[in-house]
C-alpha cells in the first residue's frame, strides 16, 4: 500500500492577522477584515476597499543570495517560515535531503508599471519630452538605460520561487497559475509528486498581492468586484443576498506535506491527512462559471473519490464563496449536484468574508482553514452573511462559530476560466483506513 | 505494487516561423533555413533587431479553432500560438472538437507573463505619472487620474493577460474536463508542463493530456530585459548564422513557437489502435540558485531522470548561445551520460530562434520529428568553444532514427530552474 500524504505545518498571513492563531481568532469572530486600502489612493476605482494585510510580517531580510523586499516575496516567506516551524523542518537536509519541492502558485506584482514609468522619467530627464508628451518610441528607446529594467529582476516570479527552494531545500520548484484554484492546483501538483516517488516532502503554497492599480482597475473593468463603498466592513458577503462582487485580499498561506512514512519515522506531529485532489475544467466561458456547477462538482466529486472517501465522510465544505453573484448560486448548485441528499448535512462556511480573495492564495488558506476546523472542533462563521440568497440553500454557519464533530472536509477554489481544484482533507487516524 | 502506468506520446501539434505543422518544422530544419527577418517599428530598435515570426494571416486562425468561441481579443500571441499548435495537433489525429465535452483528458500549457500591448500601458502610465515639483528626476504616480489612465485598459487587455489564460484557453478550444493548468516562471516551465502531464496521467488523474508551451517574446519590455541578461547576439547582419551555440560565437535571437504534444496512457493508446510515437522515458526537474556551486550536477540528474537507462541518440538541448549556460550545458551532458557518450544534436534555436518556455517543447519535437527520420536536420559545423566539445561536434553528428532510438530533450535555464525528458522512439 502507497504511503500516505500527510500535513505537518501550516503558515498564513493575510488581512486576518499574521499568523495562524491570529488568523483563526478573527476568523471565529466573524470580523471582516475589509477596508479601504491606502496601497495607492483608490479614488478612481469602482471598488475602493481591499483586505490589506496590516502588519507587516516577521520574516528574515535575506534568503540565501535573495532580499526579502516587497509584498509577494515577504508574505510567501513569511507563511513558509511558520509552515517550517510549525512542521519542524528548515533548511538543512537531515530531512529528506534530496527528496524536497516547493509548488507555489501566484500571479504577484506590477513591476511593468515601474519599468515603464522609470523610463519615463528617464526620457523626460533627457529632455526629449514631458511625461504627458511622451509616445511609446520614446519610451522603448530608454528601457535599456541604467537601472530601469531592475524592478524585472526583483519582484520576478522566479525569484520568488528560487527564494522559497532555498529556504525549503528544495530540489525541485514549480510556478503554476489556474488563477483562483491557484493554491490547491499547487498542493495537488505536490501530492501528485510525493506520490510518484519524485519527493518526499513538500512546501506547498499560494500567494498573491493584487490590490494593485493594474489589477484592481481590471476587475473592476470586469464588473466582478463589490462597489459597496460606504461601507466596506460588510463588502465581501459569501452567499448573502445582498452580495454584489469579490472584494480583493492578499497574503499567502502554505502547507508542509510529506510521505506519512517519512513524518513518522521523524516524530513529526501529524495535523490531518491530504486524502484527495480532484480537478476539473468547465470547458465552458473564460469569465463566468458553467451555470450548474457541473465542472465545480466534477472537481468535488473526484477529489473525495481520489482520498479513498465515500460523501458521506464529508461533514464541513470551506467553500470558494467569492461573493459574486454567479459563483456563489453555481456552487451551491455544485454542491447539491455532488452531494445529492448529503449536501443538507454539510456544515459550510466561505473565508473570503473575512479576508477578500486572495486570487492565487485564496484555495491555499482554504487548506488551513480545513486544518484548523479538524483539529478545533469548530467551523468559523462566514463574515456578513446574514440572510443567504436566493438559490443559496445549503447550511452555512452563520454569526457564531459552530462546534463540529469533522473527519472529512473538502476545500473548493474555483478559478477563472473556469479551472477549479478541490482539497480532500481528513482527520489523521494513524494506521491503515 | 503495480507498475507505473506507461505514457506515449501519440500526436504532435507545432507552430514555428516555419509555418504550422510538425511537417513545416521538420522540413525548415532539413532544408537548413532559418526564419529570421528584420523586426519593425519599436521592437526593430531594440537589440538584436531581428527575431523569428510566425507569418500567419488572423483570418486563418478559424482553421485551427474556432474563433466564434475563442475570441482573439481575449487572447495574447502565446494564447493564440499556443491553440493553432493544439487545433494543428487534433486535426492530425482526426479529433477536432465537435462540443464534445471530454472528462478523462486535460491541458497543461508552459508560458510566461508579458503584457500583449505597450503602447497602451505607455498611455496609462503617462497619464498617471508626473515629475515632483521642484525636481529634475523622479517620478511620482497620481491617482487622482487613476480613473482617466483605466479608459486604456479594456476588460479584454486584462482578461487575455491573466497568468491562467493559455490552459484555460486550450480546454475551452478542446472541451477536455481534466486537470488543465499554465507552468510560469521560468523557461523551463514548457517542460514542466509536459512533466507534469506525464505525472497525471501516471498516477491516474487523466488517461491524455494535451501538453507543451507557446510563447512570443515580441515585446518591448520582453526584449529589452532579455538582452539585459546577455541572450541576444548583436552582431550586425539579417539572421542566418548569427545563432550558434556550443560555438564561440555568442548569443541567440528571439523567435515564437509552440509544441504540443497528446500524451496518453500505453494501455489505452494501444486499445484504441493509435500508432504512438515514441514511449517517455522518464523526466527530471531541478532547481538551483544561479551562483551556487554544482551547476552542471543538478542538470545532470534532471538529464538522468529523463533517461536513467543508456545513452541518448539524440539530445535537443536548450542551446542558448550565452557561454556560460552552454559550457553547463557541455558538462551536464558529459556527467549525465559519459565523457565518451557522442550523441548527435538537434538544436532548434539556429532555426527558429529562442522562444522561451517554448524552446523546450520545439527542441522535444524536433528530436522526436528527427529520431523517427522525419526529419533529417542539415548537420551545422562550428568553430567550437572549447568548453562545449561534445555538443559543438554533435551538431555535426547524425545518430540513429528509427525504433528504438532515443533522445532528451532539455531545457536549462539562466533562472536555475531545470527540465529534461526522455523519448524511446517507436515503429
Amino acid at each position: 500500500m502507497s504511503d500516505r500524504i500527510v500535513i505537518t505545518g501550516i503558515g498564513i498571513v493575510t488581512a486576518a492577522g499574521v499568523g495562524v492563531d491570529q488568523c483563526w481568532e478573527t476568523f471565529l469572530s466573524g470580523r471582516s477584515a475589509v477596508a479601504r486600502y491606502d496601497l495607492f489612493g483608490p479614488e478612481g476605482m469602482a471598488s475602493q476597499m481591499a483586505a490589506q494585510v496590516p502588519q507587516w510580517p516577521e520574516a528574515p531580510d535575506k534568503v540565501g543570495p535573495y532580499d526579502v523586499v516587497g509584498r509577494p516575496m515577504t508574505f510567501a516567506v513569511a507563511a513558509a517560515t511558520e509552515a517550517m516551524e510549525c512542521a519542524g523542518i528548515d533548511e538543512s537536509l537531515d530531512i529528506a535531503p534530496g527528496r524536497r519541492v516547493v509548488v507555489a502558485a501566484g500571479g504577484f506584482d506590477d513591476q511593468m508599471n515601474l519599468v515603464l514609468a522609470s523610463a519615463m522619467d528617464k526620457s523626460t530627464a533627457a529632455g526629449e519630452a514631458s511625461f504627458e508628451e511622451l509616445h511609446a518610441d520614446q519610451v522603448a528607446e530608454h528601457l535599456l538605460d541604467d537601472g530601469v529594467l531592475a524592478p524585472m529582476e526583483r519582484y520576478s516570479q522566479v525569484e520568488v520561487m528560487q527564494a522559497l527552494g532555498h529556504l525549503f531545500g528544495a530540489h525541485q520548484a514549480m510556478l503554476v497559475s489556474t488563477a483562483c484554484a491557484g493554491g490547491p492546483t499547487a498542493i495537488g501538483d505536490a501530492v501528485t509528486l510525493l506520490r510518484n516517488g519524485e519527493a518526499d516532502v513538500a512546501l506547498a503554497m499560494g500567494v498573491d498581492t493584487l490590490i494593485t492599480r493594474e489589477m484592481m482597475g481590471g476587475f473592476c473593468n470586469l464588473t466582478a468586484m463589490s462597489t459597496r463603498n460606504d461601507d466596506p466592513a460588510r463588502a465581501s458577503r459569501p452567499f448573502d443576498a445582498d452580495r454584489d462582487g469579490f472584494v480583493m485580499g492578499e497574503g499567502a498561506a502554505a502547507l508542509i506535506l510529506e510521505l506519512e512514512s517519512v513524518a513518522k519515522a521523524r516524530g513529526a506531529t501529524v495535523l490531518a491527512e491530504l486524502a484527495g485532489v480532484g480537478y476539473s475544467s468547465d470547458a465552458y466561458g473564460l469569465t463566468a462559471p458553467e451555470p450548474e456547477g457541473e465542472g465545480m462538482a466534477l472537481s468535488m466529486t473526484r477529489a473525495v473519490e481520489d482520498g479513498g472517501m465515500e460523501l458521506t465522510d464529508i461533514t464541513y465544505v470551506n467553500a470558494h464563496g467569492t461573493s459574486t453573484p454567479a459563483n456563489d448560486i453555481a456552487e451551491t448548485r455544485a454542491i447539491r449536484r455532488a452531494f445529492g441528499a448529503h449536501a443538507d448535512d454539510l456544515v459550510v462556511s466561505a473565508s473570503k468574508g473575512a479576508i477578500g480573495h486572495l486570487i492565487h492564495g485564496a484555495g491555499a488558506v482554504g487548506a488551513v482553514v480545513a486544518v484548523q476546523t479538524i483539529v478545533s472542533g469548530q467551523a468559523h462563521p462566514t463574515a456578513n452573511l446574514e440572510n443567504p440568497g436566493p438559490g443559496c440553500d445549503l447550511d452555512f454557519v452563520v454569526g457564531e462559530p459552530r462546534p463540529v464533530e469533522v473527519d472529512g472536509v473538502l476545500v473548493n477554489a474555483f478559478g477563472f476560466g473556469g479551472q477549479n481544484t478541490t482539497l480532500a482533507i481528513r482527520r489523521y487516524a494513524a494506521g491503515a483506513r | 505494487m503495480s507498475a507505473p502506468r506507461r505514457v506515449v506520446i501519440t500526436g504532435l501539434g507545432v507552430t514555428s516561423p516555419f509555418g504550422v505543422g510538425p511537417a513545416a518544422l521538420a522540413d525548415g530544419l532539413s532544408a537548413g533555413r532559418d526564419g529570421f527577418a528584420p523586426l519593425e517599428g519599436r521592437l526593430g530598435a531594440l537589440p538584436p533587431g531581428v527575431g523569428a515570426k510566425l507569418d500567419l494571416p488572423r483570418k486563418e486562425f478559424k482553421l485551427w479553432f474556432d474563433t466564434r468561441v475563442l475570441r482573439l481579443s481575449t487572447m495574447t500571441r502565446q494564447t493564440q500560438l499556443g491553440c493553432i499548435a493544439a487545433g494543428d495537433l487534433l486535426k492530425s489525429l482526426d479529433m477536432v472538437p465537435d462540443g464534445s465535452k471530454h472528462l478523462d483528458r486535460g491541458a497543461f500549457l508552459g508560458s510566461f507573463i508579458v503584457p500583449p500591448d505597450f503602447a497602451k500601458q505607455v498611455r496609462a502610465i503617462r497619464i498617471l505619472s508626473h515629475r515632483p515639483e521642484g525636481e529634475e528626476t523622479g517620478f511620482v504616480l497620481d491617482d487622482g487620474r487613476l480613473a482617466e489612465a483605466m479608459k486604456f485598459a479594456s476588460a479584454f487587455d486584462f482578461l487575455r493577460a491573466l497568468p491562467n489564460m493559455p490552459s484555460s484557453h486550450l480546454s475551452i478550444q478542446t472541451g477536455y474536463q481534466g486537470p488543465a493548468c499554465t507552468y510560469l516562471g521560468s523557461d523551463a516551465s514548457g517542460m514542466q508542463a509536459i512533466g507534469m502531464a506525464v505525472q497525471v496521467i501516471r498516477s491516474g488523474q487523466a488517461t491524455a493530456m494535451i501538453a507543451g508551451a507557446a510563447f512570443s517574446p515580441f515585446q518591448e519590455v520582453h526584449l529589452a530585459w532579455q538582452h539585459k541578461r546577455g541572450l541576444w547576439n548583436t552582431d550586425e547582419g539579417a539572421g542566418g548564422d548569427r545563432v550558434r551555440p556550443y560555438s564561440t560565437q555568442a548569443g541567440s535571437l528571439p523567435g515564437e513557437g509552440g509544441a504540443v504534444f497528446y500524451l496518453e496512457e500505453r494501455e489505452m493508446a494501444e486499445a484504441r489502435g493509435a500508432t504512438i510515437l515514441a514511449e517517455i522515458t522518464g523526466y527530471g526537474q531541478r532547481m538551483i540558485i544561479p551562483d551556487a556551486a554544482g551547476q552542471a550536477d543538478v542538470r545532470a540528474e534532471a538529464l538522468r531522470a529523463a533517461l536513467p537507462d543508456g545513452t541518448p541518440d539524440w539530445v535537443a538541448p536548450s542551446g542558448l548561445g550565452r557561454p556560460d549556460m552552454d559550457r553547463l550545458d557541455d558538462e551536464a551532458h558529459r556527467l549525465a551520460f559519459g565523457a565518451q557518450s557522442a550523441p548527435a544534436v538537434v538544436a532548434v534555436t539556429p532555426h527558429i530562434g529562442f522562444s522561451g518556455p517554448a524552446t523546450g517543447p520545439l527542441g522535444l519535437a524536433a528530436a522526436l520529428l528527427t529520431g523517427r527520420g522525419d526529419a533529417t536536420p542539415a548537420r551545422i559545423t562550428v568553430d567550437a568553444d572549447p568548453g562545449c566539445a561534445t555538443l559543438a561536434g554533435g551538431l555535426a553528428r547524425a545518430g540513429r532514427t528509427g525504433a528504438g532510438a532515443t533522445a532528451v530533450a532539455s531545457s536549462f535555464t539562466v533562472d536555475g530552474v531545470h527540465a529534461a525528458i526522455g523519448v524511446r522512439i517507436e515503429a
